[in-house]
């Protein structure tokens, strides 16, 4: 286990693609191991494809892609920006209910975040926003989508932990709400603050706003549609993504007339793209979780950290603390599939509900992507925005520190987050 | 010829998703009609594998697998290069090895089923070794472009990964 983890550092920091470096950690474990046979390892990785729930993960990643080709996307930003882009700060308070729209349709906070800030950072830069502002806005805004389901996150989660993701999607709406708020509110305190569009005082006419609420019917509906689906405990997440996939092919076609073959085919092109650079990490690191499992790696951790206390609410702040300091140089998916089989395990004998936990984690590992010095979703808009990190950073702090406080309030708040599932499960 | 190749895995890729989505749309149909088709899912959770490995691919080519270049950024060019080719050669190792083992394993594992379907479980073996071998081929193709002209291997070239993320 300490080879394996060593070899597994030296080879991420040395610049080695994560799926490799986990892939080779984890063979590392078997080629050195005197009772364990070598192809047992190879086995592991092909039984870790052998998952149902983990069929969602491709599915919602192609539902994600179609939502773009299928004019919904678009759909939603126009609702967004009638809603709310009278407010102080107003572009950013798109950016932010935009996050939380789209949180409903699409998985991935790192997608959502490259997509806003292709559309909607230059109209904010060239609004007198500045652009650390923009994007930080934009990037930390992004972790509501990854909390409000579907979200890629809970579902390898459930898959890794054994959890039911129909669970830990409804326990994600609340707090992804209340982040919304948070975010909102701090957009709005700094925007005051900078003199960022206090301008336009004027509030929407009713009608503006109930046409674009119209025109984006078909993409409002679709989480509840989502959440209803599953909640019911006929379809699985994986039946549903299917659903999705198939739903956008129908509105996009027939509803919107946007979808058209070749842009079919483009949104399959792209989305196995991206699912394979997703799943090579999954399917690989199936032999890091045998060799966790077979040295006891989390009875070794458990013990570790009841010596330094046996109170439930201290022991989950010492794993988020460990888990945000691992989410600052390490990727989300690896650290949900690295982590969580060893986290729940010790948690779940303290009486802590792993689906409360689960969200828990995953905000602290997601917004692990918005901080340097590894932060996927950062460097994505930072690109696109040609925005200085530096800059960025000093900007994302306080959208940061909202961030750290809601997460705070939530682990001190296991009704509020289990009140959905408890009451529709 | 590349290009052909290029072509045809794409077309694999696409198809093998396009299939899983049909294949969990009509499993999921027909067992809320009360005729389950079982080997429906089956099929499906036996081509994710190959979904996986020809997304692999395409993220290979693409250089899309993400990786952490902050901490070797700053290293003098010839060290950084030196360093880039150790890692390509660990990994088309560890490539080449998973490769040997899988062909080991699927010969085992011949006579196991899947499920109640009768497809025999080394359809999903099998793309182990499949996979990694073809993986190692193309990283073996980049290691030799990267040798001759003088580029990094894993080169996550931010603007280049940009441009394609630009399509979403």
């Amino acid at each position: 286990m300490l080879l394996l983890t060593v070899i597994f550092f030296a080879l991420m920091l040395a610049g080695m693609p994560i799926a490799f470096a986990i892939g080779i950690a984890g063979f590392s474990f078997f080629l050195t191991s005197q009772f364990i046979p070598v192809s047992i390892g190879v086995q592991q990785v092909a039984s870790a494809s052998q998952s149902f729930p983990l069929l969602a993960v491709p599915l919602f990643v192609l539902a994600g892609h179609m939502m773009n080709k299928t004019g919904i996307t678009e759909r939603l930003i126009d609702c967004s920006n009638s809603l709310v882009s009278w407010m102080a700060g107003g572009l950013a308070q798109v950016c932010i209910l935009l996050s939380t729209f789209m949180g409903g349709v699409s998985g991935s906070a790192v997608a959502d975040a490259a997509m806003e800030a292709r559309v909607l950072g230059p109209g904010m830069i060239a609004s007198g926003y500045s652009k650390g502002f923009t994007g930080a806005a934009i990037a930390v805004g992004s972790l509501i989508t990854a909390t409000i389901p579907p979200s890629l996150g809970l579902i390898l989660y459930g898959f890794v932990g054994n959890v039911s993701i129909g669970r830990l999607f409804l326990a994600g709406v609340i707090p992804g709400f209340i982040m919304m708020v948070a975010l909102m509110t701090t957009v709005w305190l700094l925007a005051k603050k900078k003199g960022y569009g206090v301008v336009t005082k004027e509030r929407p006419k009713w009608s503006k706003v109930s046409k674009a609420l119209w025109r984006a019917k078909w993409a409002l509906i679709f989480p509840v549609a989502l959440l209803v689906g599953i909640r019911s405990g006929v379809f699985t997440a994986s039946e549903v993504g299917a659903f999705a996939v198939v739903y956008a092919v129908v509105i996009g076609a027939f509803v919107h007339r946007e979808l058209t073959w070749k842009t079919l085919q483009e949104a399959l092109s792209e989305s196995v793209q991206d699912i394979g650079v997703i799943t090579l990490i999954i399917l690989f690191s199936g032999m890091v979780g045998y060799a966790i499992v077979f040295e006891q790696a989390p009875q070794t951790i458990a013990q570790g950290m009841l010596g330094i206390t046996h109170q439930p609410i201290l022991v989950v702040f010492l794993i988020l603390i460990f888990v945000f300091i691992c989410g600052l140089f390490i990727e989300a998916t690896v650290l949900v599939l690295l982590l969580t089989p060893i986290f729940i395990p010790i948690i779940t004998p303290l009486g802590i509900d792993p689906v409360h936990f689960g969200i828990l984690m995953m905000s602290v590992v997601t917004l692990g992507g918005m901080t340097p010095p590894v932060g996927v979703a950062m460097y994505a808009v930072c690109s696109i925005l040609d925005c200085p990190i530096e800059e960025y950073v000093v900007e994302a702090i306080p959208f940061i520190a909202a961030i750290l406080l809601v997460i705070v309030f939530l682990a001190f708040t296991p009704g509020l987050v289990l009140f959905l599932p408890n009451l529709l499960m | 010829m590349l290009s052909v190749l290029v072509r045809i895995e794409e077309a694999i890729g696409r198809a093998l998703l396009a299939a899983i989505v049909i294949l969990v749309f009509v499993a999921a149909i027909t067992r809320f009609f009360d005729y389950p088709i079982v080997w429906s899912v089956d099929l499906a959770q036996a081509l994710f594998i190959w979904l996986c490995f020809f997304g692999a691919l395409k993220g290979l080519r693409k250089r899309a697998h993400i990786g952490v270049d902050y901490f070797v950024q700053k290293l003098p060019v010839p060290l950084r290069r030196g360093l880039d080719l150790l890692l390509a050669v660990i990994a088309l190792a560890f490539l080449a090895t998973m490769a040997w083992f899988g062909i080991k394993l699927t010969l085992l594992n011949w006579q196991r089923t899947f499920g109640d379907s009768g497809i025999s479980y080394a359809w999903v073996t099998i793309a182990v070794p499949i996979g990694c071998a073809l993986l190692g081929l193309i990283l073996l193709a980049q290691i030799a472009i990267a040798i001759r002209a003088g580029k990094l291997v894993f080169s996550p070239d931010r603007d280049e990964a940009l441009a394609e993320h630009q399509e979403i």
